[in-house]
């Protein structure tokens, strides 16, 4: 009876000490982050305003976005995380011409976040967009037959010429990336900043006047310029396209009365998951397409996860300054960076909400309607921000 | 030689969890939102051997549980599960009572896998952190996670040497277990857990009557540590940046219950009563939600038992009540629009419904020949608030 | 069995058959339900039987038997499936060489194919066993002859041709019966003498053998046809008189042995399937269906390698044993040594095709379907690489194996065995490779324009060592079996050669070998045939250890039930380090164990 009133009392005394739930103190570790700007090179007189940051943390995906009038360090508390940082404002400069007044933009990938406080520095670029061909419209994820199997021939892009002048297709140079947005990797050497690696490019033949576009009108080149509709029902007839892309032997379809464009590396496979970026560029002045290849061939060295150093094949730099439009694409879980430097396209649109969406068949990413002017010509979207200029998932306006 | 069995068990429409053992780690479930009918085997055997000391009784237990999930089609899950359990007792004898100790340690394991084969593609894959939040970074088509952790307990028990009298029981015991997904270095989900339980009861037996009443309570916490990483390059993966306590689930339970009864006459005849009390709090930081309710649920059953010859029948009834008080949620920065908001609203209507349920079983007891008995149970019940009923048939062997 | 007083004779013979039963199958996810069906079927039959003499008196001839063994085992997958081309593709399905026209494939159709398969294995065994002296020396010799045959009777894959089933995209596979493969016979014979001596109180025994094997049957062309080839071995064995140490004897036996080892090809080696390689010279997609045209040809090349001969593989070993009190240690030490392994070497062909121009016919304005010889054409060539099986390694492994098992202590009834080994294999091979360019890098527009001639030597170190500890124990009073056993693996190494990756030589279209210069690297298409090999590639790379731990445990019930279950990975532990790139490797990741249970009544 003695151990028994001992442990009667053990256990009143335990169930009071127990009795009655208590909100617990969860807490989520934030840390200081001190924010510099280090602005454009060789401009002077430099004075940056209307700031618009947002921070995205990849963990959490939640986005922080924070106005600031003009201020050389920002001072920001936020949660412990890897974050994507990007700016958006208004800078004045002035050099031996005069003083301008443009736009600024700044974009950084993998801040790290933790510990008391973390000094961020973020590199600005100025963002001059000028108005040329442009890609409208990229259709690569392929159609669905009705009884549920998949069919890829009638993949298209559509060039747009979204000037006011009427510009020429000749020599035009369609280029695929020769990375994977879903796959980063510290390059060797890194030359990302002032060029962009292309993997297939296609390019339009023509002397140099043979193919004109007028101003608000485009072209469509299509993978396949055949009826896709005698092999899916659900898909679209591309008779009627401007251009036909030249496949691989084993798999290409030639409708001959489509013109081919030339293929100048490798034929081109466009990315069914969309994890490929695509520009618009044309070569140099003066540089033919053999000393193209003689002088601009790139091979990147990489460590990969073993820690194996590899090579990368067969892919080509191609100078910004050569580039006159680009589109990153990706799709949102896999999406580890972008293939561009910022100033060409500091975002990515995609077709898919996951890697290998069941349900991204049938859709295209489509360029934005900015407005229309009186006389009937459309200016689409372009702000060097994918993210923002293209609609994603939308339906393909060569589809009835 | 212990217990060993077999149980080849269906699960229909199983949603929000493609992970098996979800009590033993939620919250860090792998998930998606097809989900579909799963089928589970599950071995188990267990083994022990006793030995007297003087006036000290030591024994040693050993058990094993295998579990295998998977289903046919996609999503298709294919998991296996391990718990192996080791047990070390002492028991001595004093004068009108028995005093026990027992200690004992487990190592659980579980193979994650999940794959999908139809060529159009599959869902997103998301690795659940609790109420319904998940890490973007990891969500995608990480289809390959592993557990582990251990866990070990210890119980204190005092019981008369008559089967007669007060007996008290206390014990406290923790698990721990870990989340690895794919190559990466560090655990994605960390859980400790802790529990704490007691109870007392009182044995009274004159002639043919039978009393026993018997109180408990227990207090389980558990608290869930949550990375967040850093996608540097594909050479050097993901590394960890940092860690914080995210989740917690903390529930406490008293129970009481009273049978009294009969024997010999006609037929023995029992009749009890159970009244239960529950209140759970469960919370997650950043995003903050939090889900929170109390239950009180009352009983009455009446057990009847008669020897016809050879064969012993049993009949059971019993009624039930269930009422809560209290219910609240919160869930902070989701999108009503999402599979997880649905699920979440629909879980809380679950857990805080309330009703009154009706419920009976038929048993009977034969042998068969000298070393082997045999049993077949059949029952039915019912509940009006989650409207939900269960049927259950079996049929054992003992040997 | 029947029993005289010179000899016992006994016979034994054996039926079985095996079928399935659950053969109907469709995949919910990729599967058309409307059409598509799978249904597979399979039967095994098998009859074996023996006959055996003892020699109950003494004589020369103390035994013989003969065995035998036939089977069968017929197995049919009939199926159809729904199939869906992914573009306007053009189907290569031409069974004979050159060019023809060809057609495009059919949108989408059931597809049926049935894959019949007829194996059949034969088995024939004779042997004897002879007893004689000579002077001191004891004999025992074993002759023997063996037969074994395969042949597979079925008629392999059967489909319509225009009609494929096995993927979306062309194929450049054709249906091969499987009846077409000769069969093979392997016929062997063994002469063995085990000779055994006293020399005072040492006993020394020498076993000594050949064994030759040749494959019957075979065409001439081949250079191993009905080529008889030899093994040689030869195993000494001496055991030393008992030695005395303390209370307890000490018995030791030191022992050699020499063999040759002859592998012969196997019938995939010898009988390739022929491929077939198809090259596009005409595709002309009109709008109009009438209108289209496409035009291939067909090359068909047979990669077999009449020239391959079998693998041998030089072995010899020294052990010794010791054992005192119930226990036993023995200790082997090796060393083998093969220069004829097999491997595969790359060879390479320029195929030439006529490249004709869609574009030098009127599209626009046709009124009639065109045939090819109305377009234009420029001769162009290709190359084509492959592989064919040869005789080129060399492969040497060096090693120590040991065990050491202790008696069976009292009182807990359990013994301990330790095993291990660790060996050194060491392969290489120097035959130089071909190695076509890329298969989407395009050289003056077109692809499969360079061929690489590489000659650094391949070849790769490796070594190994493990030890497993096994623990044993018989209780009888509860009738449980308890067996646990601790597998490590102690280390792995890995050390590859180093490689240029720089072509010696290389060929363009036209066959046309050239040497690789300096020039060669700089390039604009000649640079895509080097080949980047890691700086680290010859850096040893080393795994440390991994461990894990079994149980196995049995119950008996009186004789009449026994029931055993076992956990394998019980416990598992690996040492995570970094690797030769300085890159972390996690070994030690949770793992379930695996488990199962046996149970076995006796009536």
């Amino acid at each position: 009876m003695r151990q028994l009133n001992l442990f009667a009392l053990v256990l009143l005394a335990g169930g009071l000490f127990i009795t009655g739930c208590s909100k617990d103190d969860l807490n989520v570790k934030k840390s200081e982050v001190e924010l510099s700007l280090t602005n454009p090179t060789g401009l002077k007189d430099v004075t940056v305003s209307n700031i618009v940051l947002a921070f995205k943390e990849v963990n959490s995906g939640k986005i922080d976005s924070i106005k600031a009038a003009s201020l050389s360090t920002v001072n920001v508390n936020l949660p412990e995380g890897s974050y994507e940082l990007s700016l958006d404002g208004d800078i004045r400069y002035s050099d031996d011409g005069g003083t301008y007044d443009a736009k600024v933009r700044g974009y950084q990938q993998s801040v790290v976040v933790k510990g008391n406080s973390v000094a961020v520095s973020l590199n600005l670029f100025l963002y001059n967009p000028t108005a040329q061909f442009v890609l409208k419209e990229i259709f690569f994820t392929g159609t669905v037959t009705p009884q549920g199997k998949t069919y890829n021939g009638d993949k298209y892009f559509i060039i747009y010429n979204n000037s006011e002048d009427t510009l020429y297709a000749d020599g035009l140079i369609i280029a695929e990336a020769g990375f994977l947005t879903t796959t980063k990797r510290v390059y060797t050497p890194d030359i990302m900043d002032k060029t962009f690696t292309a993997g297939s490019m296609v390019m339009v033949p023509g002397t140099g006047k043979q193919y004109p576009v007028l101003p608000g009108k485009q072209l469509v080149v299509a993978n396949n310029a055949i009826n896709h509709k005698e092999f899916n029902p659900n898909s679209l007839d591309l008779r009627t396209a401007d251009f036909e892309l030249t496949l691989l032997p084993t798999i290409n379809v030639d409708n001959p009365e489509v013109k081919d464009l030339i293929n100048l590396s490798s034929a081109m496979t466009m990315h069914n998951r969309g994890f490929k970026s695509y520009v618009l560029a044309r070569l140099g002045e003066g540089i033919t397409v053999d000393q193209f290849k003689a002088d601009y061939y790139y091979e990147p060295t990489y460590v990969n996860s073993a820690g194996n150093v590899s090579a990368t094949k067969n892919v080509y730099k191609i100078p910004n300054a050569w580039i006159m439009d680009a589109v990153n694409l990706s799709v949102a879980p896999m999406f580890e960076w972008i293939l561009t430097a910022p100033s060409l396209d500091m975002g990515w649109s995609y077709c898919g909400k996951v890697d290998s969406d069941e349900t991204r068949y049938s859709k295209v990413v489509k360029r934005k309607v900015l407005s229309t002017n009186p006389d009937g010509r459309v200016v689409l979207k372009d702000t060097n921000n994918s993210t923002n200029d293209f609609e994603p998932e939308a339906k393909p306006s060569l589809m009835p | 030689m212990g217990p060993r069995l077999y149980n080849n068990v269906d699960r229909y429409e199983v949603r929000f969890n493609e992970t098996a053992d979800y009590a033993t780690v939620y919250p860090y479930v792998m998930a998606d939102t097809v989900g579909g009918d799963l089928k589970e085997e599950v071995y188990a055997f267990s083994g022990g051997l006793a030995k007297p000391f003087g006036r000290f009784h030591l024994g040693l237990n050993a058990g094993f549980n295998g579990k295998q999930t998977y289903r046919d089609r996609d999503p298709r899950i294919k998991s296996i599960s391990s718990d192996i359990t080791l047990s070390l007792s002492a028991v001595r004898e004093l004068d009108k009572y028995v005093l026990g100790l027992n200690l004992d340690g487990r190592k659980y394991n579980q193979e994650n896998g999940l794959e999908f084969v139809s060529e159009l593609g599959s869902p997103l894959v998301y690795h659940d952190a609790g109420l319904g939040v998940y890490n973007d970074l990891l969500a995608g088509t990480r289809t390959d996670a592993r557990f582990g952790g251990f866990g070990y307990g210890v119980a204190l028990q005092l019981a008369p040497r008559q089967y007669k009298g007060w007996t008290a029981h206390v014990g406290f015991r923790g698990l721990n277990i870990n989340k690895e997904l794919g190559t990466i270095r560090d655990y994605v989900g960390e859980i400790r857990e802790q529990a704490v339980e007691g109870g007392i009861a009182y044995l009274y037996q004159q002639g043919r009557q039978h009393f026993i009443a018997r109180a408990d309570v227990s207090r389980v916490k558990r608290q869930g540590a949550e990375a967040k990483f850093n996608n540097q390059d594909a050479q050097v993966g993901i590394i960890k940046i940092s860690e914080d306590i995210r989740y917690s689930n903390a529930y406490t339970k008293f129970n009481l219950r009273a049978v009294y009864g009969q024997t010999g006459g006609f037929a023995d005849w029992f009749i009890g009563i159970r009244g239960n009390y529950g209140d759970h709090l469960e919370q997650y930081a950043d995003p903050d939600r939090v889900q929170s309710y109390t239950y009180i649920n009352a009983g009455l059953d009446l057990t009847g038992r008669k020897q016809l010859g050879k064969v012993q029948l049993a009949v059971h009834l019993g009624l039930s009540r269930q009422q809560n008080p209290d219910a609240a949620s919160d869930w902070d920065n989701i999108n009503t629009a999402s599979a997880q908001y649905g699920m979440l609203e629909r879980n809380f209507a679950f857990l805080t419904v309330s009703g009154t349920g009706y419920n009976g079983s038929v048993r009977a007891d034969f042998p068969i020949n000298q070393n082997i008995a045999g049993f077949i149970q059949a029952g039915a019940g019912y509940d009006n608030g989650p409207a939900k009923r269960d049927y259950q048939a079996m049929l054992g062997l003992r040997f | 069995m029947q029993q005289n007083e010179r000899r016992r004779l006994k016979w034994n013979a054996a039926f079985d058959f095996a079928t399935n039963i659950d053969n109907q199958r469709t995949d919910p996810d990729n599967g058309y339900a409307a059409t598509d069906k799978y249904i597979s079927t399979y039967n095994s039959y098998g009859v074996q039987g023996g006959v055996q003499s003892t020699r109950l008196k003494p004589g020369l001839v103390k035994s013989w038997d003969v065995t035998g063994s036939l089977s069968y085992q017929p197995a049919k997958i009939d199926l159809v499936q729904w199939v869906q081309t992914r573009s306007a593709y053009i189907l290569f399905n031409a069974m004979e060489a050159g060019e023809h026209d060809a057609r495009y494939v059919t949108p989408s159709y059931a597809g049926k194919m049935l894959v019949d398969g007829k194996p059949l294995y034969a088995f024939l065994k004779a042997k004897t066993t002879l007893g004689f002296r000579t002077g001191q020396l004891r004999h025992k010799l074993m002759l023997g002859v063996e037969s074994n045959y395969s042949k597979n009777f079925g008629r392999g894959q059967v489909y319509d041709v225009d009609f494929p089933v096995s993927s979306t995209t062309p194929v450049n596979q054709r249906p091969r019966t499987f009846d077409s493969i000769p069969g093979m016979w392997n016929q062997s014979f063994f002469a063995q003498d085990e000779i055994s001596v006293y020399v005072g109180p040492h006993k020394l025994t020498a076993v000594g053998g050949l064994r030759g094997m040749m494959l019957a049957g075979m065409d001439s062309r081949y250079a191993i046809a009905n080529k008889m080839y030899v093994d040689p071995r030869l195993n000494l064995r001496w055991k030393l008189p008992l030695a005395n140490m303390g209370s307890k004897q000490l018995e030791v036996t030191i022992g050699a042995g020499y063999g040759l080892h002859t592998k012969m090809p196997t019938l995939d080696q010898l009988y390739p399937a022929p491929v077939f390689r198809d090259i596009v010279q005409l595709n002309f997609f009109h709008n109009n269906p009438e209108f289209r045209r496409a035009n291939v040809v067909t090359y068909i090349m047979d990669e077999s390698n009449p020239n391959l001969k079998p693998a041998r593989n030089n072995k010899f070993e020294v052990n010794a044993d010791f054992e005192v009190d119930g226990n036993r240690l023995s200790v082997t030490v090796f060393n083998e040594d093969m220069h004829t392994g097999f491997t595969t070497n790359s060879r390479y062909m320029s195929l030439s095709y006529k490249k004709y121009d869609p574009q030098s016919v009127d599209a626009a304005n046709l009124t009639s379907p065109p045939q090819t010889s109305d377009f234009s054409y420029v001769e162009k060539h290709q190359l084509y690489n492959y592989n064919i099986a040869v005789n080129g390694s060399r492969l040497r492994k060096q090693g120590v194996e040991y065990q050491f098992s202790t008696k069976r202590f009292k009182g807990v009834n359990t013994r301990f065995t330790v095993n291990g080994a660790w060996f050194r294999s060491t392969y290489n091979s120097s035959l130089p490779t071909h190695a076509l360019i890329g298969s989407d890098y395009l050289v003056n527009g077109e692809v499969a324009q360079l061929v690489g001639i590489y000659s650094d030597p391949t070849g790769e170190t490796r070594q190994y060592m493990n030890t497993n500890l096994v623990i044993d124990s018989y209780l009888p009073k509860l009738g449980v079996t308890i067996s646990s056993s601790i597998q490590t693996v102690v280390f792995r190494t890995q050390q590859n050669t180093q490689k240029s990756g720089v072509p010696s030589a290389y060929v363009d279209a036209h066959g046309v070998t050239h040497p690789y210069t300096k020039e060669s690297e700089l390039d604009a298409d000649l640079k895509l045939l080097k080949m980047f090999y890691s700086a680290t590639e010859a850096v040893v790379d080393r795994v440390p250890m991994s461990l894990q731990a079994n149980l196995k445990m049995t119950k008996e019930f009186r004789k009449t039930a026994a029931m055993s279950l076992f956990v394998n990975r019980l416990f598992t532990y690996g040492v995570n380090y970094y690797n030769k790139n300085n890159v972390y490797i996690k070994q030690n990741t949770y793992t379930t164990p695996y488990f199962g249970a046996e149970v076995t009544f006796n009536f």
